[in-house]
Protein backbone atom coordinates (compact mmCIF):
# COMPACT_ATOMS: atom_id res chain seq x y z
CA UNK A 1 0.00 0.00 0.00
CA UNK A 2 2.99 2.27 0.21
CA UNK A 3 3.71 4.25 -3.02
CA UNK A 4 5.17 7.70 -3.81
CA UNK A 5 2.00 9.72 -4.02
CA UNK A 6 0.49 8.50 -0.96
CA UNK A 7 -1.93 10.74 0.88
CA UNK A 8 -1.25 13.50 -2.35
CA UNK A 9 -3.64 16.48 -2.09
CA UNK A 10 -5.96 16.57 -5.77
CA UNK A 11 -5.04 19.85 -7.37
CA UNK A 12 -7.60 22.31 -7.44
CA UNK A 13 -5.67 25.14 -7.57
CA UNK A 14 -4.96 25.61 -11.50
CA UNK A 15 -8.01 24.40 -12.55
CA UNK A 16 -10.01 26.67 -9.99
CA UNK A 17 -8.24 29.69 -12.23
CA UNK A 18 -8.38 28.02 -15.76
CA UNK A 19 -11.50 27.54 -14.67
CA UNK A 20 -12.64 31.47 -13.40
CA UNK A 21 -11.41 32.71 -16.29
CA UNK A 22 -13.74 30.78 -18.93
CA UNK A 23 -16.28 31.36 -16.04
CA UNK A 24 -15.65 34.81 -16.93
CA UNK A 25 -15.02 34.97 -20.50
CA UNK A 26 -19.13 35.79 -21.55
CA UNK A 27 -18.82 38.56 -19.81
CA UNK A 28 -15.57 39.58 -20.90
CA UNK A 29 -17.13 38.77 -24.79
CA UNK A 30 -20.10 41.29 -24.48
CA UNK A 31 -18.41 43.92 -22.45
CA UNK A 32 -15.75 44.12 -25.06
CA UNK A 33 -18.17 44.16 -27.88
CA UNK A 34 -20.05 46.67 -26.14
CA UNK A 35 -16.53 49.03 -25.64
CA UNK A 36 -16.25 48.22 -29.38
CA UNK A 37 -19.27 49.96 -30.44
CA UNK A 38 -18.15 53.36 -28.74
CA UNK A 39 -21.70 53.73 -27.04
CA UNK A 40 -21.87 55.75 -23.93
CA UNK A 41 -25.05 54.57 -23.14
CA UNK A 42 -24.33 51.16 -23.79
CA UNK A 43 -21.09 51.13 -21.57
CA UNK A 44 -23.08 52.70 -18.66
CA UNK A 45 -25.45 49.60 -18.90
CA UNK A 46 -22.26 47.49 -18.69
CA UNK A 47 -21.19 48.73 -15.77
CA UNK A 48 -24.43 48.10 -14.30
CA UNK A 49 -24.28 44.38 -15.73
CA UNK A 50 -20.54 43.85 -14.22
CA UNK A 51 -21.87 45.38 -10.94
CA UNK A 52 -24.34 42.99 -11.04
CA UNK A 53 -21.63 40.15 -11.29
CA UNK A 54 -19.75 41.07 -8.69
CA UNK A 55 -22.66 41.03 -6.34
CA UNK A 56 -24.21 37.71 -7.82
CA UNK A 57 -21.32 36.08 -7.55
CA UNK A 58 -20.96 37.93 -4.17
CA UNK A 59 -24.52 35.95 -3.05
CA UNK A 60 -23.29 32.78 -5.07
CA UNK A 61 -20.28 32.42 -2.35
CA UNK A 62 -23.11 32.25 0.03
CA UNK A 63 -26.18 30.86 -1.14
CA UNK A 64 -24.10 28.29 -3.38
CA UNK A 65 -21.92 26.64 -0.92
CA UNK A 66 -23.90 26.95 2.32
CA UNK A 67 -27.56 26.52 0.91
CA UNK A 68 -30.22 28.03 1.43
CA UNK A 69 -31.86 31.60 -0.02
CA UNK A 70 -30.03 35.16 1.63
CA UNK A 71 -31.74 38.19 1.22
CA UNK A 72 -28.94 40.10 2.78
CA UNK A 73 -26.62 40.38 0.52
CA UNK A 74 -27.30 43.75 -0.92
CA UNK A 75 -26.77 45.30 2.74
CA UNK A 76 -22.83 44.40 2.07
CA UNK A 77 -23.16 46.03 -1.25
CA UNK A 78 -24.56 49.54 0.40
CA UNK A 79 -22.03 49.04 3.23
CA UNK A 80 -18.97 49.03 0.85
CA UNK A 81 -20.65 51.97 -1.13
CA UNK A 82 -21.44 53.83 2.18
CA UNK A 83 -18.44 53.33 3.38
CA UNK A 84 -15.85 54.39 0.37
CA UNK A 85 -18.28 57.76 -0.09
CA UNK A 86 -18.27 58.40 3.69
CA UNK A 87 -14.35 57.76 3.60
CA UNK A 88 -13.46 59.34 0.28
CA UNK A 89 -15.37 62.43 -0.10
CA UNK A 90 -13.24 65.78 -0.41
CA UNK A 91 -13.33 67.23 3.23
CA UNK A 92 -15.12 70.49 1.89
CA UNK A 93 -17.63 68.88 -0.08
CA UNK A 94 -18.45 66.88 3.06
CA UNK A 95 -19.29 70.33 4.95
CA UNK A 96 -22.02 70.21 2.50
CA UNK A 97 -23.34 66.78 2.13
CA UNK A 98 -22.85 64.97 5.43
CA UNK A 99 -21.48 68.18 8.06
CA UNK A 100 -22.58 66.42 11.05
CA UNK A 101 -20.85 63.06 10.92
CA UNK A 102 -19.58 61.40 14.32
CA UNK A 103 -16.79 60.47 14.73
CA UNK A 104 -15.08 63.16 12.75
CA UNK A 105 -15.68 61.96 9.65
CA UNK A 106 -17.11 65.28 8.17
CA UNK A 107 -12.95 66.52 8.44
CA UNK A 108 -11.59 63.32 7.43
CA UNK A 109 -10.90 62.49 3.64
CA UNK A 110 -8.99 59.25 2.21
CA UNK A 111 -6.94 57.92 -0.84
CA UNK A 112 -9.75 56.15 -2.64
CA UNK A 113 -7.25 53.16 -2.10
CA UNK A 114 -7.08 53.35 1.36
CA UNK A 115 -10.81 54.05 1.49
CA UNK A 116 -10.93 50.51 0.35
CA UNK A 117 -9.13 48.91 2.51
CA UNK A 118 -11.02 50.86 5.56
CA UNK A 119 -14.00 49.58 3.85
CA UNK A 120 -13.36 45.92 3.24
CA UNK A 121 -12.13 45.88 7.14
CA UNK A 122 -15.62 47.36 8.48
CA UNK A 123 -17.56 44.77 6.57
CA UNK A 124 -15.13 41.76 7.50
CA UNK A 125 -16.17 43.54 11.05
CA UNK A 126 -19.88 43.69 10.46
CA UNK A 127 -19.75 39.91 8.62
CA UNK A 128 -18.30 38.14 11.33
CA UNK A 129 -20.88 40.03 14.07
CA UNK A 130 -24.22 39.17 11.86
CA UNK A 131 -22.45 35.94 11.03
CA UNK A 132 -21.79 34.47 14.01
CA UNK A 133 -25.44 34.83 14.46
CA UNK A 134 -26.79 33.54 11.73
CA UNK A 135 -24.52 30.60 10.93
CA UNK A 136 -26.06 28.74 14.23
CA UNK A 137 -29.79 28.82 12.42
CA UNK A 138 -30.36 25.73 9.76
CA UNK A 139 -32.86 25.98 6.71
CA UNK A 140 -35.86 28.81 6.67
CA UNK A 141 -35.67 30.55 9.81
CA UNK A 142 -32.08 31.21 8.90
CA UNK A 143 -33.75 32.97 5.21
CA UNK A 144 -35.77 34.58 7.49
CA UNK A 145 -33.12 36.31 9.76
CA UNK A 146 -31.42 37.67 6.56
CA UNK A 147 -34.56 39.09 5.62
CA UNK A 148 -34.79 40.65 8.92
CA UNK A 149 -30.87 41.98 8.81
CA UNK A 150 -32.26 43.57 5.60
CA UNK A 151 -34.51 45.53 7.14
CA UNK A 152 -32.93 46.68 10.06
CA UNK A 153 -29.77 47.93 7.95
CA UNK A 154 -32.45 49.93 5.97
CA UNK A 155 -33.69 51.40 9.01
CA UNK A 156 -30.25 52.79 9.98
CA UNK A 157 -29.66 54.00 6.34
CA UNK A 158 -32.42 56.11 6.29
CA UNK A 159 -33.05 57.76 10.17
CA UNK A 160 -28.89 57.76 10.40
CA UNK A 161 -28.84 60.83 8.62
CA UNK A 162 -25.95 62.58 9.77
CA UNK A 163 -24.07 59.54 8.30
CA UNK A 164 -26.14 58.36 5.60
CA UNK A 165 -28.41 61.17 4.52
CA UNK A 166 -31.38 58.81 5.05
CA UNK A 167 -33.86 59.08 1.69
CA UNK A 168 -31.31 62.07 0.10
CA UNK A 169 -28.71 60.89 -2.30
CA UNK A 170 -24.89 60.91 -1.17
CA UNK A 171 -22.92 62.39 -4.15
CA UNK A 172 -19.34 63.81 -4.75
CA UNK A 173 -17.74 60.53 -4.83
CA UNK A 174 -14.64 60.61 -6.89
CA UNK A 175 -15.47 59.15 -9.98
CA UNK A 176 -12.13 56.88 -11.37
CA UNK A 177 -13.60 53.99 -12.32
CA UNK A 178 -13.77 52.65 -16.11
CA UNK A 179 -15.41 49.63 -17.46
CA UNK A 180 -12.08 48.06 -18.19
CA UNK A 181 -11.55 48.50 -14.50
CA UNK A 182 -14.64 46.96 -13.26
CA UNK A 183 -14.03 43.82 -15.60
CA UNK A 184 -10.57 43.32 -13.92
CA UNK A 185 -11.99 43.46 -10.78
CA UNK A 186 -15.27 41.22 -11.53
CA UNK A 187 -12.33 39.07 -12.79
CA UNK A 188 -10.62 38.54 -9.50
CA UNK A 189 -13.65 37.86 -7.59
CA UNK A 190 -15.04 35.21 -9.53
CA UNK A 191 -11.70 33.68 -9.95
CA UNK A 192 -11.86 34.05 -6.09
CA UNK A 193 -15.42 32.30 -5.99
CA UNK A 194 -14.27 29.50 -8.07
CA UNK A 195 -11.18 28.91 -5.54
CA UNK A 196 -13.37 28.74 -2.88
CA UNK A 197 -15.92 26.22 -4.43
CA UNK A 198 -13.17 23.99 -5.01
CA UNK A 199 -11.21 23.98 -2.34
CA UNK A 200 -11.29 20.90 0.10
CA UNK A 201 -13.41 24.09 2.31
CA UNK A 202 -15.62 24.72 -0.02
CA UNK A 203 -16.04 20.61 -0.59
CA UNK A 204 -16.56 20.45 2.74
CA UNK A 205 -18.87 23.03 2.78
CA UNK A 206 -21.60 22.14 -0.40
CA UNK A 207 -21.03 18.66 0.82
CA UNK A 208 -23.04 19.72 4.68
CA UNK A 209 -25.61 21.85 2.66
CA UNK A 210 -26.40 18.29 0.46
CA UNK A 211 -26.32 16.16 3.56
CA UNK A 212 -25.72 18.00 6.94
CA UNK A 213 -25.82 14.66 9.33
CA UNK A 214 -23.48 12.64 6.88
CA UNK A 215 -20.85 15.68 7.00
CA UNK A 216 -21.34 16.12 10.55
CA UNK A 217 -20.33 12.26 11.04
CA UNK A 218 -17.19 13.51 9.03
CA UNK A 219 -16.02 15.65 11.59
CA UNK A 220 -17.00 18.87 9.00
CA UNK A 221 -16.66 22.03 10.92
CA UNK A 222 -19.97 22.99 9.93
CA UNK A 223 -20.37 26.20 11.53
CA UNK A 224 -17.00 27.46 10.83
CA UNK A 225 -16.66 26.86 7.66
CA UNK A 226 -20.32 28.96 6.87
CA UNK A 227 -19.14 31.84 8.93
CA UNK A 228 -16.32 31.44 6.19
CA UNK A 229 -18.46 31.84 3.36
CA UNK A 230 -20.56 34.29 4.90
CA UNK A 231 -17.62 36.45 5.32
CA UNK A 232 -16.02 35.99 1.98
CA UNK A 233 -19.54 36.40 0.69
CA UNK A 234 -20.09 39.63 2.00
CA UNK A 235 -16.45 40.61 1.22
CA UNK A 236 -17.21 40.37 -2.59
CA UNK A 237 -20.74 42.11 -2.24
CA UNK A 238 -19.27 44.67 -0.59
CA UNK A 239 -16.99 45.22 -3.29
CA UNK A 240 -19.59 45.73 -6.06
CA UNK A 241 -20.70 48.41 -4.15
CA UNK A 242 -17.50 49.97 -4.14
CA UNK A 243 -17.16 50.17 -8.11
CA UNK A 244 -20.45 51.23 -8.03
CA UNK A 245 -19.99 53.95 -6.18
CA UNK A 246 -16.54 54.72 -7.83
CA UNK A 247 -18.01 55.18 -11.29
CA UNK A 248 -21.51 56.66 -10.34
CA UNK A 249 -20.37 59.13 -8.34
CA UNK A 250 -23.93 59.32 -6.32
CA UNK A 251 -25.88 56.39 -3.96
CA UNK A 252 -29.10 56.28 -2.74
CA UNK A 253 -30.25 53.66 -0.09
CA UNK A 254 -33.20 52.66 -1.80
CA UNK A 255 -31.37 51.53 -4.57
CA UNK A 256 -29.49 48.89 -2.51
CA UNK A 257 -33.56 47.88 -0.91
CA UNK A 258 -35.33 45.12 -2.05
CA UNK A 259 -35.67 45.38 -6.01
CA UNK A 260 -32.38 45.06 -5.78
CA UNK A 261 -32.23 42.04 -3.67
CA UNK A 262 -35.04 40.02 -5.70
CA UNK A 263 -33.24 41.13 -8.63
CA UNK A 264 -30.07 39.32 -8.08
CA UNK A 265 -31.55 36.72 -6.25
CA UNK A 266 -33.39 35.60 -9.13
CA UNK A 267 -30.15 36.48 -11.55
CA UNK A 268 -28.51 33.32 -9.64
CA UNK A 269 -31.36 31.50 -9.54
CA UNK A 270 -31.99 31.14 -12.91
CA UNK A 271 -28.44 30.86 -14.27
CA UNK A 272 -28.12 28.23 -11.40
CA UNK A 273 -27.17 28.67 -7.47
CA UNK A 274 -24.57 25.77 -7.48
CA UNK A 275 -22.29 27.14 -9.91
CA UNK A 276 -20.08 30.61 -10.12
CA UNK A 277 -20.85 30.44 -13.86
CA UNK A 278 -24.87 30.04 -13.12
CA UNK A 279 -24.10 33.54 -11.27
CA UNK A 280 -22.74 34.83 -14.56
CA UNK A 281 -25.14 33.49 -16.64
CA UNK A 282 -27.97 34.13 -14.31
CA UNK A 283 -26.52 38.30 -15.26
CA UNK A 284 -25.80 38.22 -18.59
CA UNK A 285 -29.51 36.84 -19.44
CA UNK A 286 -31.85 38.91 -17.21
CA UNK A 287 -29.80 42.22 -17.81
CA UNK A 288 -29.77 41.75 -21.70
CA UNK A 289 -33.46 40.93 -21.07
CA UNK A 290 -34.44 43.80 -19.67
CA UNK A 291 -33.17 45.78 -21.98
CA UNK A 292 -34.36 44.43 -24.57
CA UNK A 293 -38.17 44.56 -22.98
CA UNK A 294 -37.10 47.66 -21.62
CA UNK A 295 -37.25 48.83 -25.79
CA UNK A 296 -41.12 47.02 -26.13
CA UNK A 297 -42.16 49.35 -23.02
CA UNK A 298 -41.63 52.49 -24.83
CA UNK A 299 -43.53 51.23 -27.89
CA UNK A 300 -41.34 50.84 -31.18
CA UNK A 301 -41.96 50.69 -34.68
CA UNK A 302 -42.03 46.66 -35.67
CA UNK A 303 -42.49 46.01 -39.27
CA UNK A 304 -44.37 49.39 -39.55
CA UNK A 305 -46.83 49.10 -36.83
CA UNK A 306 -46.27 51.06 -34.11
CA UNK A 307 -46.59 48.98 -30.86
CA UNK A 308 -48.36 50.63 -27.90
CA UNK A 309 -46.32 51.71 -25.00
CA UNK A 310 -46.79 48.84 -22.65
CA UNK A 311 -45.53 49.96 -18.73
CA UNK A 312 -45.11 47.31 -16.54
CA UNK A 313 -44.01 44.91 -19.06
CA UNK A 314 -40.21 44.62 -17.90
CA UNK A 315 -41.62 43.50 -14.53
CA UNK A 316 -44.26 41.12 -15.71
CA UNK A 317 -41.67 39.77 -17.96
CA UNK A 318 -38.98 39.08 -15.45
CA UNK A 319 -41.51 37.50 -13.14
CA UNK A 320 -42.63 35.40 -16.19
CA UNK A 321 -39.10 34.51 -16.78
CA UNK A 322 -38.34 33.51 -13.71
CA UNK A 323 -41.59 31.39 -12.62
CA UNK A 324 -40.64 29.37 -16.42
CA UNK A 325 -37.12 28.93 -15.13
CA UNK A 326 -37.40 27.77 -11.86
CA UNK A 327 -40.25 25.39 -13.87
CA UNK A 328 -37.93 23.99 -16.49
CA UNK A 329 -34.94 23.61 -14.91
CA UNK A 330 -35.05 24.00 -10.69
CA UNK A 331 -31.28 23.48 -10.57
CA UNK A 332 -30.86 26.96 -13.05
CA UNK A 333 -29.45 26.53 -16.13
CA UNK A 334 -26.25 25.53 -15.31
CA UNK A 335 -27.24 23.33 -12.72
CA UNK A 336 -24.21 22.39 -10.40
CA UNK A 337 -21.85 23.16 -13.44
CA UNK A 338 -19.10 25.06 -14.21
CA UNK A 339 -18.31 25.83 -18.05
CA UNK A 340 -15.30 24.26 -17.66
CA UNK A 341 -17.23 21.28 -16.64
CA UNK A 342 -18.87 21.07 -20.17
CA UNK A 343 -16.20 22.12 -22.20
CA UNK A 344 -13.30 19.88 -20.43
CA UNK A 345 -14.79 17.62 -18.83
CA UNK A 346 -12.45 16.28 -16.14
CA UNK A 347 -11.36 12.75 -16.63
CA UNK A 348 -10.59 10.09 -14.21
CA UNK A 349 -6.41 9.34 -13.62
CA UNK A 350 -6.91 6.17 -14.82
CA UNK A 351 -3.49 5.41 -15.51
CA UNK B 1 -10.86 -1.46 21.58
CA UNK B 2 -14.47 -0.54 21.30
CA UNK B 3 -16.51 -1.39 24.22
CA UNK B 4 -20.04 -0.45 24.26
CA UNK B 5 -22.38 -0.63 27.68
CA UNK B 6 -25.48 -0.97 28.74
CA UNK B 7 -27.28 1.39 26.01
CA UNK B 8 -30.39 1.81 26.41
CA UNK B 9 -32.78 4.33 24.15
CA UNK B 10 -36.61 4.66 24.37
CA UNK B 11 -38.83 6.25 21.09
CA UNK B 12 -41.95 7.60 22.65
CA UNK B 13 -42.93 3.62 24.15
CA UNK B 14 -40.72 1.83 22.18
CA UNK B 15 -38.12 0.07 23.51
CA UNK B 16 -35.43 0.50 20.33
CA UNK B 17 -32.57 -0.55 22.78
CA UNK B 18 -32.54 -2.31 26.06
CA UNK B 19 -29.08 -2.96 28.02
CA UNK B 20 -27.16 -3.41 24.90
CA UNK B 21 -23.06 -4.57 25.59
CA UNK B 22 -20.65 -5.22 22.90
CA UNK B 23 -17.16 -5.24 22.50
CA UNK B 24 -15.19 -5.02 19.18
CA UNK B 25 -11.16 -5.20 18.94
CA UNK B 26 -8.77 -4.04 16.52
CA UNK B 27 -8.70 -6.16 13.30
CA UNK B 28 -12.06 -8.10 14.45
CA UNK B 29 -14.88 -8.32 12.44
CA UNK B 30 -17.85 -8.11 14.38
CA UNK B 31 -21.41 -9.56 12.69
CA UNK B 32 -24.77 -7.55 13.86
CA UNK B 33 -27.72 -9.81 13.12
CA UNK B 34 -31.35 -9.72 14.08
CA UNK B 35 -34.57 -9.13 12.30
CA UNK B 36 -36.27 -5.83 11.00
CA UNK B 37 -36.52 -3.44 13.91
CA UNK B 38 -33.80 -5.15 16.12
CA UNK B 39 -32.56 -1.72 16.74
CA UNK B 40 -29.16 -2.65 14.96
CA UNK B 41 -29.05 0.89 13.33
CA UNK B 42 -29.76 2.21 16.63
CA UNK B 43 -27.17 1.16 17.77
CA UNK B 44 -24.95 2.80 15.03
CA UNK B 45 -26.67 5.84 15.61
CA UNK B 46 -25.58 5.85 19.34
CA UNK B 47 -21.98 4.65 18.98
CA UNK B 48 -21.69 7.26 15.64
CA UNK B 49 -22.62 9.78 18.97
CA UNK B 50 -26.37 10.37 16.12
CA UNK B 51 -28.33 9.12 18.67
CA UNK B 52 -27.89 10.03 22.09
CA UNK B 53 -28.80 7.39 24.70
CA UNK B 54 -30.88 7.69 27.26
CA UNK B 55 -28.28 5.48 29.72
CA UNK B 56 -25.06 3.57 28.93
CA UNK B 57 -21.46 4.40 27.82
CA UNK B 58 -19.52 3.91 24.30
CA UNK B 59 -15.30 4.10 25.36
CA UNK B 60 -13.09 3.95 22.91
CA UNK B 61 -9.85 2.99 24.17
CA UNK B 62 -11.03 4.23 27.40
CA UNK B 63 -12.51 7.75 26.04
CA UNK B 64 -16.53 8.19 26.55
CA UNK B 65 -17.83 9.38 22.97
CA UNK B 66 -22.08 8.70 23.74
CA UNK B 67 -24.16 11.33 23.42
CA UNK B 68 -21.38 14.39 22.59
CA UNK B 69 -22.77 14.51 19.02
CA UNK B 70 -21.22 12.49 15.56
CA UNK B 71 -18.30 15.21 15.38
CA UNK B 72 -17.18 13.77 18.63
CA UNK B 73 -16.77 10.13 17.22
CA UNK B 74 -16.00 11.03 14.47
CA UNK B 75 -12.84 12.39 15.67
CA UNK B 76 -12.27 10.17 17.80
CA UNK B 77 -12.02 7.40 15.12
CA UNK B 78 -15.59 6.16 14.42
CA UNK B 79 -16.92 6.00 10.73
CA UNK B 80 -20.02 4.64 9.11
CA UNK B 81 -21.44 3.95 6.12
CA UNK B 82 -25.63 4.71 6.13
CA UNK B 83 -28.16 1.94 5.63
CA UNK B 84 -30.12 4.48 3.64
CA UNK B 85 -27.31 6.15 1.55
CA UNK B 86 -26.36 9.41 2.67
CA UNK B 87 -23.73 10.67 0.15
CA UNK B 88 -23.13 13.77 -1.33
CA UNK B 89 -24.98 13.48 -4.16
CA UNK B 90 -23.86 16.18 -6.28
CA UNK B 91 -20.14 16.34 -5.33
CA UNK B 92 -17.91 13.75 -7.45
CA UNK B 93 -16.97 10.59 -6.40
CA UNK B 94 -12.97 11.83 -5.70
CA UNK B 95 -14.55 14.79 -3.61
CA UNK B 96 -17.20 12.83 -1.64
CA UNK B 97 -14.24 10.80 -0.97
CA UNK B 98 -11.84 13.95 0.02
CA UNK B 99 -14.66 15.16 2.82
CA UNK B 100 -13.73 12.53 4.68
CA UNK B 101 -10.05 13.10 4.23
CA UNK B 102 -9.92 16.93 4.75
CA UNK B 103 -11.30 16.26 8.09
CA UNK B 104 -8.99 13.44 8.68
CA UNK B 105 -5.44 15.19 7.46
CA UNK B 106 -6.60 18.01 9.98
CA UNK B 107 -7.72 15.66 13.49
CA UNK B 108 -6.35 12.41 12.88
CA UNK B 109 -3.24 12.80 10.56
CA UNK B 110 -1.51 9.73 11.32
CA UNK B 111 -4.16 7.51 10.40
CA UNK B 112 -4.43 9.02 6.73
CA UNK B 113 -0.85 9.41 6.58
CA UNK B 114 -0.98 6.12 4.61
CA UNK B 115 -4.00 6.58 2.47
CA UNK B 116 -3.63 6.57 -1.38
CA UNK B 117 -6.84 8.07 -2.53
CA UNK B 118 -5.91 6.78 -6.07
CA UNK B 119 -5.33 3.10 -5.05
CA UNK B 120 -8.30 3.01 -3.30
CA UNK B 121 -10.36 3.91 -5.91
CA UNK B 122 -8.88 1.48 -7.65
CA UNK B 123 -9.50 -0.98 -5.41
CA UNK B 124 -12.77 0.05 -5.00
CA UNK B 125 -13.66 -0.44 -8.42
CA UNK B 126 -14.61 3.44 -8.52
CA UNK B 127 -11.69 4.56 -10.12
CA UNK B 128 -13.58 4.60 -13.81
CA UNK B 129 -16.26 7.04 -11.68
CA UNK B 130 -13.66 9.17 -9.84
CA UNK B 131 -14.93 12.33 -11.31
CA UNK B 132 -18.85 11.68 -11.97
CA UNK B 133 -21.38 12.87 -9.61
CA UNK B 134 -22.05 10.36 -6.83
CA UNK B 135 -25.62 10.58 -7.60
CA UNK B 136 -25.12 8.96 -11.31
CA UNK B 137 -23.51 6.06 -10.01
CA UNK B 138 -25.31 2.24 -9.98
CA UNK B 139 -26.89 1.17 -6.74
CA UNK B 140 -23.63 -0.92 -6.11
CA UNK B 141 -21.19 1.48 -6.56
CA UNK B 142 -22.95 3.91 -3.64
CA UNK B 143 -22.74 1.51 -1.36
CA UNK B 144 -19.15 1.11 -2.16
CA UNK B 145 -18.43 4.38 -1.81
CA UNK B 146 -20.26 4.59 0.75
CA UNK B 147 -17.46 2.49 2.96
CA UNK B 148 -14.24 4.01 1.14
CA UNK B 149 -15.35 7.54 2.34
CA UNK B 150 -16.13 6.39 5.64
CA UNK B 151 -12.31 4.74 5.21
CA UNK B 152 -10.70 7.94 4.32
CA UNK B 153 -11.55 9.11 7.79
CA UNK B 154 -8.61 6.31 8.99
CA UNK B 155 -10.75 5.38 11.28
CA UNK B 156 -9.93 2.78 14.40
CA UNK B 157 -13.65 1.56 14.50
CA UNK B 158 -15.55 1.50 10.86
CA UNK B 159 -19.69 0.92 11.47
CA UNK B 160 -21.19 -0.78 8.27
CA UNK B 161 -25.08 -1.49 8.05
CA UNK B 162 -25.96 -3.45 5.89
CA UNK B 163 -23.69 -2.60 3.32
CA UNK B 164 -24.52 -5.52 1.59
CA UNK B 165 -28.59 -4.40 1.27
CA UNK B 166 -29.75 -4.94 -2.69
CA UNK B 167 -26.66 -6.71 -4.60
CA UNK B 168 -26.76 -10.31 -6.07
CA UNK B 169 -24.59 -13.32 -4.38
CA UNK B 170 -22.04 -12.04 -6.65
CA UNK B 171 -21.59 -8.86 -5.53
CA UNK B 172 -21.79 -9.43 -2.10
CA UNK B 173 -19.39 -11.90 -2.23
CA UNK B 174 -16.83 -9.24 -3.79
CA UNK B 175 -17.76 -7.07 -0.74
CA UNK B 176 -17.24 -9.82 1.74
CA UNK B 177 -13.70 -9.85 0.06
CA UNK B 178 -13.16 -6.22 0.22
CA UNK B 179 -14.11 -6.01 3.86
CA UNK B 180 -11.59 -8.64 4.55
CA UNK B 181 -9.14 -6.79 2.85
CA UNK B 182 -9.64 -3.86 4.60
CA UNK B 183 -9.27 -5.19 7.56
CA UNK B 184 -6.24 -6.99 6.67
CA UNK B 185 -4.70 -3.66 5.79
CA UNK B 186 -6.13 -1.41 8.08
CA UNK B 187 -6.79 -3.47 11.48
CA UNK B 188 -9.56 -1.34 12.09
CA UNK B 189 -12.00 -3.05 14.18
CA UNK B 190 -15.31 -3.55 12.06
CA UNK B 191 -19.10 -4.27 12.63
CA UNK B 192 -21.11 -5.58 9.92
CA UNK B 193 -24.82 -5.41 10.02
CA UNK B 194 -26.80 -7.69 7.77
CA UNK B 195 -30.21 -9.38 8.24
CA UNK B 196 -28.65 -12.02 6.00
CA UNK B 197 -27.29 -14.96 7.89
CA UNK B 198 -25.18 -16.49 5.47
CA UNK B 199 -23.36 -13.30 4.43
CA UNK B 200 -22.60 -12.38 7.74
CA UNK B 201 -21.55 -15.83 8.63
CA UNK B 202 -18.71 -16.03 6.00
CA UNK B 203 -17.21 -12.70 7.16
CA UNK B 204 -17.29 -12.45 10.60
CA UNK B 205 -15.12 -14.45 13.40
CA UNK B 206 -18.16 -12.93 16.20
CA UNK B 207 -21.44 -12.65 15.98
CA UNK B 208 -23.89 -10.64 17.96
CA UNK B 209 -27.47 -11.55 17.62
CA UNK B 210 -30.12 -8.53 18.37
CA UNK B 211 -33.70 -8.76 18.86
CA UNK B 212 -36.35 -6.45 20.38
CA UNK B 213 -33.86 -3.92 20.96
CA UNK B 214 -31.87 -6.64 23.73
CA UNK B 215 -28.88 -8.58 22.27
CA UNK B 216 -29.89 -12.24 22.92
CA UNK B 217 -26.95 -14.51 21.68
CA UNK B 218 -23.30 -13.38 21.55
CA UNK B 219 -20.27 -15.48 20.20
CA UNK B 220 -18.34 -17.37 17.83
CA UNK B 221 -20.39 -18.29 14.31
CA UNK B 222 -20.56 -21.85 15.17
CA UNK B 223 -22.16 -21.20 18.28
CA UNK B 224 -24.13 -19.22 17.01
CA UNK B 225 -25.66 -20.87 14.14
CA UNK B 226 -26.76 -23.83 16.46
CA UNK B 227 -28.00 -21.17 19.29
CA UNK B 228 -31.88 -22.28 19.75
CA UNK B 229 -32.50 -18.63 20.40
CA UNK B 230 -31.32 -17.57 16.88
CA UNK B 231 -32.69 -20.60 14.90
CA UNK B 232 -35.95 -19.49 16.19
CA UNK B 233 -35.84 -16.30 14.92
CA UNK B 234 -34.43 -17.30 11.66
CA UNK B 235 -36.88 -20.15 11.14
CA UNK B 236 -37.45 -21.23 7.72
CA UNK B 237 -33.63 -19.45 6.82
CA UNK B 238 -31.04 -22.58 7.26
CA UNK B 239 -27.50 -21.22 7.79
N1 LIG C 1 -35.79 8.01 15.00
C1 LIG C 1 -36.69 7.11 15.44
N2 LIG C 1 -37.87 7.51 15.96
C2 LIG C 1 -38.77 6.62 16.43
N3 LIG C 1 -38.58 5.31 16.40
C3 LIG C 1 -37.42 4.83 15.88
C4 LIG C 1 -36.43 5.71 15.38
N4 LIG C 1 -35.38 4.97 14.93
C5 LIG C 1 -35.72 3.69 15.15
N5 LIG C 1 -36.94 3.59 15.71
C6 LIG C 1 -37.61 2.37 16.14
O1 LIG C 1 -36.68 1.64 16.89
C7 LIG C 1 -36.76 0.26 16.58
C8 LIG C 1 -35.42 -0.24 16.09
O2 LIG C 1 -35.16 0.28 14.79
P1 LIG C 1 -33.79 0.07 14.04
O3 LIG C 1 -32.69 0.40 14.95
O4 LIG C 1 -33.85 0.83 12.77
O5 LIG C 1 -33.81 -1.48 13.74
P2 LIG C 1 -32.97 -2.35 12.68
O6 LIG C 1 -31.89 -1.53 12.14
O7 LIG C 1 -32.48 -3.52 13.48
O8 LIG C 1 -33.92 -2.80 11.64
C9 LIG C 1 -37.87 0.10 15.56
O9 LIG C 1 -39.05 -0.24 16.24
C10 LIG C 1 -37.98 1.48 14.97
O10 LIG C 1 -39.28 1.72 14.53
MG1 LIG D 1 -31.46 -0.97 10.22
Amino acid sequence: MTSTNQSRRRPFLRRAVLGGLMTALPMLLVCIAIIATGEQWMVRLAYAGVVAVVVVVGLQIQMGNSGGVSFSHTVFVAIGAYAVAILSVPVQMKKLIIPNAPFGLADLSLSPAAAVLVALLIVAVLAVITGLVIVRVSGIAADILTLCLQIIAHSVFMYWTSLFRGSQAFFGIPQFMTLPAALAVAMAVIIGARIFRDSPWGVQLRASSENLLAARCFAVNVTRLRLLAWILSALACSIGGMIFAFYIGTINAQSFYFPYVFLTVAMLILGGMNSVSGAVVGVLIISIGIELIRNLENGPVLFGIELPTLYGLSGLALGAVIILGMVLRPAGIMGTREFDDILFPRRPETE
Amino acid sequence: MLEVRGIGKQFGGVSALRDVSLECRKGEIRGLIGPNGAGKSSLINVISGVLTPDKGAVALDGRNVAGKGPEVAARAGIARTFQNLRLFANLSVAQNIEVALTSARALRPDAVRGFDLHAEMVAFSLIARSEDAARTLSYGDQRRLEILRALALGPSVLLLDEPAAGMNDVESAALAELIRGIRDRFGCAIIVIDHDLHFIMKLSERITVMDMGAVIAEGPVDAIRRDPKVIEIYLGSTP
